[in-house]
């Protein structure tokens, strides 16, 4: 050794080539069999769980019975489609299309101000403007129709009474159009929120400090700079919002089915539940939401191609803000306005049937007879064997969906974000086409695949937890994927020189990294599945109801005292879960 | 020009290092006939190249050449199409007999553009993780990685949590997660690109000592003509994913085989002209007016004429024997110990490298600008 530097490294190991480990099988392309593998067993399962239950569907959409065990194909036939051009199914194609037009103008319009005044302004609390943007996302929908039924139904709603004791002729009816519009447009407003203050806070400021350099006033900047930036998040946003309200479910149908006002979703679940049903008709129609649904997100990617201006770029930006002067009170206003409408008013009209335990008054004054009110009810409905149960249920359901989804979704974003095979953009693919199945048409999709398969999935809790992990595949694959992006590869692949196997790797660097994206995941699963109803309405016995569809079942009965306090304690459950978990809940 | 402070260049064009790399000693690193395809773009095109045991071999071009690619092909980051690669004895890659060794099977260090440090770990940790991999037990790792923190000089640093290094420190944690299983190669994927001026300069210093002082084969890509001059005990320049020219620094900067060459080294003026060949070497007629006499031995005709900016003399003295070209001085940059000028010749404004004199030119100064024919460098039109 002639070093002589005194650093005490033996170098001659490294002027010797490693002679005896040379040519050593492991490294073989032998090896590339199970390095593919892993990805082969993935596609295996992402074919079982979305393309076979579509396949599925179509099958009972062009034959002339339901798959059975043993028998899953019938006779060919186009008869099915004529459910879609029936009348009914015309006029709830129509209704359908007005609603979601309608109510996601008014989400638009109320998640972009939102986005506005929480990015932009100097609106007071912004915090809560903030809240305000997306708390709606963990208040279901389902719990906001019933909870307006009773507010504004047209004969004993509380509004209505307001107005009769006021002397004021004007009723305001719920069960119509505008209400369901009013109503949808209400809690869909978080994905125009999300996606508008992310494009104008990831926004470099000094666009617009360039055009008011240049000579630009106030408004022009806003309208020839903010504007034009955001227009693809508005527009992304938008089409979402339009498809995720033409799928929804419960609004319509609590609003809407039993007073002459059918939408697809409650057509449906018409002819699917209502006798004599028609299993194949509302196959055929579920096939025909999802080609709207599947037409709407290829419009929006064609549209969007190529049209993002805003990219993450790790700066931290200080984003500009606009001086509200005067209207920074209104604007409060209007924020306290919202989260009224939204959260306060509906709550406090279910606290309100719950311990008042009846539903119809004969006057305004009525509802005011405190000695009437008692905590009885309420507490009776939620230790009915049937409430625990189901909360049992949903929970479990929801941890197990969040278990088994996250590993799913992380095994996902790996090989796409991770390996250079090539059928990864199968897999990317096969993780975002959820988005275009609704969620009705996916509960019997789902309900028709695992009776015909022959494991003892379907009539138990796994079916509902599938059902789930599927659903919540676009949300937790993004979510993790987009976390894989924001970790440089160098870090794996400096691992892997370094002598680590490639799991290894991935355990040692990437996982640690991505703990907190993952536990968000996670916890955004368990919400999701909690709060689902659509797919689990086909897939529950009565051994597995899960609290969503305890509480619509109680609505189909018309128990309103029932309604309300189960209405309560299934948001109570929602918020105690967002915000213990709120550090960690940021809907991707 | 500057060269890295332990490399001497030697009459016979050969470089020496403090270090005297064995050689006769056989080949460290053998690619033959290696391609690599992104979709329809080849980013490496049937390369063939060896690097000696203990050489410096830096893999310099413009971004999109393909060093970057050659070097994760060699690392196992990538799988070639073509080809195969040999790191000293063992085959670690050949498509032919479907031979293809994982990064961790390979025996080689690497150090990452963005470091690449765990931000999770410490220093410590990051540093031994090679060594844990390779089942070392406990002492050892402790004995080895404290070695190794010193010769970076980051000794006592090791329970710092990653994440608040300075650039410089991430750089050496690096460095020493590289080199602390004594790989057979150290791969440097442009190391120091991320680091302020005086901190690369400092640094580029350090680690060429460090692989001097472990006798480490060392491959190193770079896009920078400065930083490759200084490092490499051979350049390999590449273009195209095809290797324009391989030699020593001081021959890639004296003898500049092709117009790419000449112009991605060093400070250059080119300009377009025709050749016609006379008595006393080549006659080139610049477009604008210029008539400038070259020892090039390029073919007349149509051609371009590179004039490093250092090259040019300002006012020669009268016994100067060369062309003389006259100017005015029209913009004056002063760099410090020397003064970057351009000067308005006939039909061209040519960019002048000079030492700091005693006095400095003005804007609309006229002088003399002499260039030796030696230096008067032609190339056929691409």
């Amino acid at each position: 050794m002639s070093t002589g530097t005194g650093t005490g490294i033996d170098r001659t190991s490294v002027a010797d080539p490693p002679l005896p480990q040379q040519e050593k099988p492991p490294g073989r392309m032998v090896s590339s069999l199970w390095r593919r593998g892993p990805f082969w067993a993935l596609l295996a399962i992402m074919i079982v769980l979305v393309v076979l239950p579509i396949g599925m569907l179509l099958l009972a959409s062009l034959t002339d019975s339901t798959p059975r065990p043993g028998d899953p194909v019938g006779n060919f036939t186009l008869d099915n489609f004529q459910a879609l051009f029936s009348d009914r199914g015309i006029e709830a194609m129509v209704n359908s299309v007005l609603m979601a037009l309608g109510a996601g103008v008014v989400a638009m319009s109320i998640g972009a101000a939102l986005a506005w005044l929480a990015a932009r302004s100097d609106v007071p609390a912004r915090p809560l403007v903030q809240l305000a943007g997306i708390i709606p996302l963990f208040i279901s929908g389902f719990v906001g129709a019933m909870a307006w039924s009773l507010v504004a139904s047209p004969q004993s709603g509380y509004v209505n009474m307001l107005l009769r004791e006021l002397g004021i002729d004007v009723t305001l009816n719920i069960y119509s159009l505008p209400g369901i519009i009013f109503v949808a447009g209400l809690y869909y407003s978080p994905y125009a929120f999300i996606f508008v203050y992310g494009a104008l806070t990831l926004m470099n400021p000094e666009l617009e400090e360039a055009a008011s350099v240049h000579g630009a006033t106030q408004p022009r900047v806003a309208m020839r700079v903010t504007l034009p930036m955001v227009r693809p998040a508005l527009l992304a946003a938008g089409i979402l919002t339009f498809a995720l309200i033409i799928e929804d479910f419960p609004i319509p149908v609590i609003l809407g089915a039993g007073n002459g006002i059918p939408t697809l979703p409650a057509y449906v679940y018409e002819l699917m539940t209502v006798a004599p049903s028609d299993v194949n008709g509302a196959s055929a129609v579920g096939m025909a939401m999802i080609v709207i649904l599947i037409a709407l997100i290829a419009g929006q990617r064609m549209l969007l191609r190529g049209r993002s201006y805003t990219t993450v770029s790790g700066k931290g930006f200080r984003p500009g803000q606009v001086r509200l002067r005067r209207w920074r009170w209104v604007a409060f206003a209007g924020v306290l306005a919202y989260l009224s409408l939204a959260i306060l008013v509906p709550m406090l009209a279910l606290l309100h049937t719950a311990v008042s335990g009846a539903v119809y008054y004969a006057g305004f004054g009525d509802l005011f007879q405190t000695d009437r009110w008692s905590t009885e009810p309420l507490v009776d409905a939620l230790t009915t064997q049937a409430f625990t149960e189901g909360l049992i249920n949903s929970l479990t359901a929801g941890a197990l969906a969040a278990l088994f989804g996250v590993a799913l979704y992380f095994a996902l974003a790996w090989f796409v974000n991770r390996s250079n095979i090539k059928g990864r953009r199968v897999l990317e693919h096969l993780a975002t086409a959820p988005v275009a199945i609704p969620a009705l048409v996916m509960g019997i999709a789902l309900m028709w695949t695992w009776i015909v398969i022959p494991l003892p999935v379907y009539g138990t809790l796994a079916v509902l937890v599938i059902a789930y992990v599927i659903r919540f595949t676009p949300q937790g694959f993004g979510g993790i994927s987009g976390a894989f992006q924001q970790i440089h590869s160098d870090l794996e692949a400096a691992a892997r020189v370094s002598g680590a196997s490639a799991l290894r790797a991935t355990t040692y660097v990437t996982l640690p990294l991505l703990r907190t994206s993952i536990l968000s995941a996670a916890l955004l699963v368990v919400v999701l599945s909690i709060r689902e109803l659509a797919s689990s309405i086909f897939l529950f016995t009565s051994d597995t109801r899960v609290l969503s569809v305890v509480v619509f079942g109680q609505w189909e009965n018309g128990n309103w005292s029932r309604v309300a306090s189960m209405s309560l304690g299934y948001s109570a459950v929602l918020l105690l879960i967002t915000v213990v978990g709120r550090r960690w809940l940021r809907p991707a | 020009m500057q060269h890295g402070p332990a490399v001497t260049p030697e009459p016979s064009g050969q470089v020496m290092t403090q270090h005297n790399p064995p050689q006769e000693c056989m080949d460290q690193i053998v690619i033959s006939g290696m391609t690599k395809r992104f979709g329809d773009t080849t980013a490496v095109d049937d390369l063939n190249l060896t690097v000696g045991l203990g050489e410096f071999m830096v893999l310099l071009g413009p971004s999109g050449c393909g060093k970057t690619t050659t070097m994760r092909s060699i690392a196992g980051l990538e799988s070639p199409d073509e080809g195969s690669i040999q790191i000293g004895v063992r085959t670690v890659f050949d498509r032919a007999r479907k031979v293809d060794l994982s990064p961790h099977q390979r025996n080689i260090g690497m150090v990452f553009q963005s470091y690449a440090i765990w931000p999770h770990r410490n220093v410590f940790d990051n540093v031994a993780f090679p060594l844990r991999m390779q089942r070392l037990d406990r002492k050892q790792v402790q004995q080895r990685v404290e070695e190794i923190l010193e010769l970076v000089g980051l000794a006592g640093l090791g329970k710092r949590p990653a994440s608040m290094l300075s650039g410089g420190q991430m750089q050496r944690v690096a460095l020493a997660r590289s080199v602390v299983m004594q790989p057979a190669v150290l791969l440097l994927d442009e190391p120091l690109s991320n680091l302020d001026a005086k901190l690369r300069e400092h640094l580029r210093v350090e680690l060429r000592q460090t692989q001097q002082r472990l006798g480490t084969t060392a491959v190193y890509v770079t896009h920078d003509q400065a930083e490759a001059l200084a490092l490499a005990d051979r350049i390999v320049l590449m273009r195209d994913g095809r290797i324009e020219q391989i030699s020593t620094p001081l021959e890639m900067y004296r003898n500049p085989q092709t117009r790419f060459a000449a112009e991605f080294i060093g400070t250059n003026n080119v300009v377009a002209g025709k050749a016609t060949e006379d008595t006393g070497g080549l006659h080139v007629a610049v477009d604008g007016g210029l008539s400038l006499v070259s020892s090039s031995t390029s073919v007349p005709g149509d051609l371009v004429v590179c004039l490093r900016a250092e090259d040019l003399i300002i006012d020669p003295p009268s016994s100067f024997d060369g062309n003389i070209i006259e100017g005015t001085v029209e913009v004056v940059n002063l760099l410090g110990s020397q003064v970057l000028y351009a000067v308005r010749v006939a039909g061209a404004t040519l960019e002048v490298l000079a030492p700091l004199g005693a006095t400095l030119l003005r804007r609309g100064d006229h002088v003399a600008l002499g260039i030796t024919p030696d230096n008067v460098r032609c190339f056929p039109e691409d």
